[in-house]
């Protein structure tokens, strides 16, 4: 396995153990995926649930009124978004009861590749460093997934279960104990800070375990799927950590899909300082912001909010080689300036910005790619 | 991607440099010892004679510094080569002229490093003793140009023998080496095969020399000094692993081949200078299979 290495942190950032919610937004925004597949109108009324594109994903997380389409920015690569006034009636499509047998076509219908699995793992790391989204819904919802895993060892004959969670997250695991005497066949591992075990590929060769006979479940898609599974009803709300080092008490927030994050920060934040820069999704393989008219979509896990600092000045490269030492995939990102290996390790790249986080003159190799690609 | 400045590996640039310095220290010391100290306790040179080691050092700074301020080079990466640089030549080096020498050296070096990829230090290296072997020039300080001292092996291997100022020690050299390795930016793969691949090809060709002299250089530092802190450059170097071990194992064999027809003070710096041509190579050839499949 390649040798993975624990992102320095500052220690005092700390996310607050209380969840906090923002689930009455005055608007939520959609994505308009394709313009000819639209299924509502202006002014219509629309119910929790409620497909507003053929073949969309995206379900309304509220009841309201269709206000139009606005131009928005997200994580997601869609200019465009529908519009809907909260009428906070929490109308929904159809008022599903809570289901107690579920059946294998349903799980297969949520995973479909579960069916020649021997194994599964219950992934609830956050590799970014002061984010700590999917460790909170493994901590909300514990007693649902344990249920909900057992059901899936039962219905497909699997060899074992692992749940997997840092060992850091000490309230989880003292929770967690608890409750696992029941299931006997759910493993608790617990993987050490290290970066990069949240991703599929590394947690598995961490646990020894081969991607044909194991299906990698993130917490909150299991808490989707629970939604769905068993309560019947479509994913409307998600949670998102806001954290940083001038947010006062940084926290996990529970929210409406396509609520605003300025209105979020507005009303739940803290901030210490005037001069600050946004980061959604970490600060290792997440991006810069802006919070103007940006929308919570199901991609965004986390908001940094950091004091802005002045960026090192790239220095020549000094030819130590250990980008590609550090680099998870064995790529060089010395050679990523020239089109023909570029051209290979696109693909192979996982943008983890590892080899950034370690060279010595402060060169971001995917950043000058990225502006190269640009011009 | 956005990782810098909030997320970074708590050592950069700025923590080689100062491995660099730290590392230099116990061999900057011996070098006053064995030059200075030493040869004043056993009465061969006056007080002020024994500062000499010391005034190399010092001249030598403040050359770096100058040479530095007037090319907006990194300060501490010149003064550093500067320093270096007074650690490899002799004790009789001229006092007035060193300093001259030095700051010709080490501009015209940066400036041909500009143009091409020049490694700066040995080429320095090569200047001024180039211009110094314009007069006499010997690596035998007092004591030993008179014979004074008998040593065994292990003298030898503790820095005894003859050579520049602050680069006869195989054991300080030793301790350098292995302050540097702490640092994870430090290119330890060059050294080691290049020391390996020099004493292997030494003791292959020992039976065809049969030379005492030559023998004796093997537990010198002056070539290893070359292989820790020269070879080992700030740029001029191979970027991969696979790449400084082919670097370090060429310098190496060069090394051990030049030392049978030439003095082998010289012989680490020729070899790095020479090889440093075929970099650009050596990395075509690791990179190969990445850039043209």
């Amino acid at each position: 396995m390649q040798k993975l290495i624990t992102i320095k942190k500052d220690e005092s950032i700390l996310v607050s153990s209380q969840v906090e919610s923002f689930l009455k937004p005055d608007y939520v925004y959609l994505p308009l995926l394709n313009e000819d597949h639209i299924l509502v109108r202006l002014k219509d009324k629309i119910k929790i649930g409620d497909a507003l594109e053929q073949a969309s994903s995206y379900l309304a997380p509220v009841s309201g009124v269709v206000r139009g389409l606005k131009k928005m920015t997200s994580l997601k690569n869609v200019s465009y978004f529908f519009e809907i006034e909260n009428d906070f009636e929490e109308r929904r499509k159809e008022e599903a009861k809570i289901k107690r047998k579920i059946s294998k076509k349903e799980f297969l219908s949520l995973f479909p590749n579960l069916a020649h699995k021997k194994n599964v793992v219950l992934n609830a790391i956050d590799d970014e460093v002061y984010v700590s989204t999917e460790n909170f819904y493994l901590f909300l919802h514990y007693e649902e997934f344990l249920e909900l895993l057992d059901k899936m060892y039962q219905l497909f004959s699997l060899e074992n279960i692992y749940v997997c969670l840092r060992a850091s997250s000490s309230e989880n695991i003292t929770q967690l104990m608890s409750d696992l005497g029941m299931y006997p066949h759910i493993l608790l591992k617990m993987v050490p800070d290290t970066y990069l075990l949240g991703q599929s590929s590394f947690l598995l060769s961490y646990l020894g375990l081969h991607e044909e006979d194991t299906e990698v479940i993130l917490a909150s898609k299991l808490n989707d799927a629970y939604s769905f599974l068993v309560r019947g009803r479509t994913k409307s709300d998600q949670l998102i950590t806001i954290s940083g080092n001038v947010v006062k008490k940084p926290m996990v927030i529970q929210v409406k899909v396509g609520s605003l994050l300025q209105d979020i920060v507005n009303e739940l934040v803290c901030i210490t300082s005037d001069d600050v820069l946004y980061f959604a999704n970490g600060l290792m393989r997440g991006k810069e912001i802006c919070l103007d008219s940006f929308v919570v979509t199901e991609e965004l896990n986390s908001l940094l909010i950091m004091k802005r600092q002045e960026k090192e000045k790239a220095g020549k490269c000094i030819r130590c080689g250990m980008c590609h030492d550090i680099c998870p995939v064995h790529l060089h990102p010395l050679l990523f300036s020239n089109p023909t290996y570029w051209e290979q390790a696109e693909n192979k790249c996982i943008k983890c910005g590892l080899c950034s986080y370690i060279c010595p003159v402060h060169i971001q190799f995917l950043l000058d790619r990225k502006e190269e690609h640009h011009e | 991607m956005n990782n810098i400045p909030y997320l970074h590996y708590e050592k950069d640039q700025k923590s080689l440099v100062k491995a660099y310095y730290i590392a230099l220290i116990p061999i900057l010391l011996f070098g006053f010892y064995k030059n200075g100290i030493m040869l004043y306790q056993n009465n061969y040179v006056s007080f002020g004679d024994a500062l000499i080691p010391l005034y190399f050092y010092f001249i030598s700074a403040v050359v770096g510094f100058l040479v530095a301020f007037i090319t907006k080079e990194k300060r501490s990466q010149i003064i550093f080569y500067a320093l270096l640089i007074s650690c490899s030549v002799s004790i009789n080096t001229n006092m007035f002229l060193y300093p001259v020498l030095l700051f010709v050296g080490l501009f015209v070096s940066l400036y041909l490093a500009h143009k091409w990829q020049i490694h700066t230090l040995s080429l320095t290296r090569i200047i001024l003793i180039l211009a110094l072997f314009l007069g006499t020039y010997s690596y035998l300080n007092v004591s030993e140009k008179i014979g004074a001292f008998n040593y065994d092996l292990w003298d030898l291997f503790f820095g005894y023998g003859s050579g520049g100022i602050a680069t006869t020690s195989f054991l300080f050299l030793l301790f350098s080496f292995l302050i540097l390795l702490f640092n994870p930016f430090y290119k330890k793969w060059i050294p080691l095969s290049a020391s390996a691949s020099f004493a292997i090809l030494f003791f292959l060709l020992f039976p065809f020399t049969k030379d005492a002299y030559y023998l004796e250089s093997i537990l010198n530092g002056t070539v290893y000094f070359g292989f820790v802190f020269v070879a080992t450059d700030f740029y001029v170097t191979p970027s991969s692993k696979k790449g400084m071990i082919i670097y370090g194992l060429l310098i190496g064999l060069l090394s051990a081949i030049l030392g049978i027809f030439i003095p082998i003070y010289e012989i680490s710096y020729i070899s790095i200078f020479l090889v440093s041509f075929i970099i650009p190579l050596i990395d075509r050839f690791c990179y190969q299979k990445y850039l043209h499949s």
